[in-house]
This record gives C-alpha cells, structure tokens and sequence, in this order.
C-alpha cells in the first residue's frame, strides 16, 4: 500500500473516529504535503455532510397505525397470558384437590367411627364434605376478577 | 469528597434501565413512546437498507410489534436503538431473501439469516430511488444515484456511523460482524461516494 493509499484508509477512519492520534498524526502530516490527498479528504467530508442533506419524508398516519397494532396485540397477549394463569391454576386447583382428599381419606378411615363404614361409603363422605367442596372453592377463587383479569397497561 | 446518598434517595435510572423495565412490563404507553421517538430514524434505517421505500410500513409496524413481544430480552446494558434496529435488520433480511427467492423462482439461495454477515442487493427496482425523492442538497442529489447503487450493506454502515452516530462496535452488534468488517465496509462505502463526488465535479469542470 502507497503512502496515498495509507492516507485515503485513514480520511475514513478518521472521519469513522477509528483512528488513533498516532494515525490521525501521521494523515495531518501527509495531507500538509499532499494537495490530492487533502482534496480526498475535502471530498469524503462532503459526503458524510450530503449523507445528513438525505431526509425522507414521514409516512403519514404511520405512527398512529402502529400504536393501534401495538395496543391489539398488547390485548391479545394479555389475554393469552390470563388463559395460561387460568389452565395452571385449574390444573394445580385439581392436584391439590386430589392430593388433599387422599390424605383426608387416609386419615379419616383411622378414626374410630370410620371404622363401621364400609370403604366406599368413606370414600363417598370424603368426597362430597371435602373433595367437591375444595375443588369448587378453588374454581371460585381462580374464577375472581383479581385472578382473571389480564394484566398490563393500554393505550389510551 | 462526594457524600453518600440518604436511604430514601435512589440513583437516578437511566434510560435504558427505565426502556428496559417498561419493555418487562409491556407497557404500551412506554412503547408509544419509543414508537414517536424513533419512528423517522427506523424508517430511514429500513430505506437505507431495503433500497425502496413500498415494504418499509409493512417492516416499521413488524419491528415494533416483535420489540413488544420480546421486549424482555433487553436487559438495558446497552442503548436501545442497537437493539431496535438488530430487530429491523433481521426482519429486513428476511423479507429481502424471502422477495428474491420469489422473483427468481426459487433460483436464488439463500442460507440461514446473518450467520455469514452476507445480505442480499436491494430489492429490485420499480420506481426511482428513494435517495433521489429525499436529496435536500445539490451534493446530496449528487450522491442519491450512488447511493442507490450502493450495497445496502455500505449504505448501512454509512449511515449508522454518520447520521446514527452509533460507534463501531454498537454497528457490529447490530450487523453481527466484527469490528475490523465494520470499518472496512464504511472505508469502502465512503470511497465509493467520494468517487462519485470526484466524478460529478470532473464532469462539471469539463461542460
């Protein structure tokens, strides 16, 4: 690479703020005695001033469509979230229910009035004064407004 | 000798650390926020790269709309524009390739988006430029017809050190190439309109 070579790489770092201040030196040097290179640089000066002379025209009503798709699928998502808390909670609602009324169950069956009740009339007591009335609280509970309302702000 | 900061007192959050926190929480009156104030410089960026200016709405609503969904990937530890135009980078790139392989029936290959920093050629032309419509200048109507020719890969470099201001390294975040690849692709994107200037002012001198 020739010293003008060398130079025109550095006019673009320099300009880029890449160089080094031995760099920028050493172009400063070569550009006093250089009037090609110096044009070089008057000229790569001139385009980056020309890049900021290019100003596109706004798109109308750009901006207003966007905050409305944004507010759309804000909803959409917050809604889609809200579903997903719900199905987790339904799920975990019905876990506890069974794990909670096996161990009523087992419990219950060592008491001693249990002990007269034939296995499937405990499991029938069980279920209808603990299961059903756990897993139906818990459906109420998931069902109130604090749990099914979506989360998340909105566009006015 | 600084005092330290009664417990009450909270540092000051900077932008990107408040960007972020919104983002996390989908807060879309934040986002609007975003949209107003980057709006032109997305646009532009999307012109610079796509070539043309018809699928530039179609890409600006896209990018917003990913930038709600995923807007808990920015973790604020670097500006926000980086990150904003990676995502329209990304979407353009898509678009452009999935355009080509259209218009030539398949004939065109593409590999998988950004793994060799590659980028296709502007889309194909079917109308003036937009850099000619755009030029405000007599230099800038000079270098509208370069830029246009330009590949968008240059053009983009060009324009996020120059009119962006973003650094080298925030460009190679955005374009996913080294710093080195960066430089030389601004190096060669400022020749070439350099050249271009050279040539318009020859041609002058001569008439």
């Amino acid at each position: 690479m020739d010293v003008h070579e060398e130079a025109r790489a550095l006019i673009a770092s320099c300009l880029a703020a890449d160089a080094a201040p031995a760099e920028r030196l050493r172009l400063a040097e070569h550009l006093a005695a250089c009037p090609e290179c110096r044009h070089e640089m008057e000229l790569s000066r001139r385009s980056v001033r020309a890049l900021g002379e290019i100003a596109f025209a706004a798109v109308p009503g750009l901006d207003g469509r966007v905050q409305a798709a944004l507010a759309r699928r804000s909803r959409a998502l917050a809604e889609q979230g809200a579903r997903r808390k719900r199905l987790l909670g339904f799920v975990a609602a019905l876990a506890m229910t069974v794990a909670g009324s096996l161990a009523v169950w087992k419990g219950a069956a060592g008491l001693p009035t249990a002990r007269d009740l034939a296995p499937a009339g405990l499991a029938a007591i069980v279920a209808i004064f603990w299961a059903l009335p756990s897993f139906a609280a818990a459906i109420l509970l998931l069902a109130s407004p604090a749990l099914a309302s979506p989360s998340g702000k909105e566009l006015g | 000798m600084s005092l330290p900061l009664p417990p009450c007192v909270k540092p000051a959050e900077s932008a990107p650390t408040q960007i972020a926190r919104g983002l996390r929480a989908r807060d879309v009156a934040l986002l609007g926020g975003l949209v107003e104030r980057y709006q032109a410089q997305l646009v532009r960026y999307l012109i610079y790269l796509t070539g043309r200016r018809e699928h530039v709405e179609d890409l600006v609503q896209e990018t917003w709309l990913r930038v709600l969904e995923r807007g808990r990937q920015y973790d604020g530890r670097m500006r926000f524009e980086p990150w904003l135009f990676a995502i329209a980078r990304h979407l353009a790139l898509d678009l452009m390739r999935h355009r080509r392989v259209l218009s030539l029936d398949g004939a065109w290959q593409a590999g998988p988006a950004g793994d060799d920093g590659s980028f296709p050629a502007s889309l194909p032309a079917d109308g003036p430029s937009p850099f000619e419509a755009a030029a405000r200048s007599e230099d800038a109507a000079r270098l509208a017809a370069s830029l246009a020719a330009l590949e968008p890969i240059y053009r983009e470099a060009l324009l996020l050190r120059f009119q962006e201001e973003m650094s080298l390294l925030e460009i190679a975040g955005v374009v996913g190439a080294p710093v080195s690849t960066v430089a030389s692709r601004i190096q060669r994107g400022l020749a070439a309109l350099r050249a271009r200037l050279a040539k318009e002012e020859d041609a002058d001198g001569r008439s």
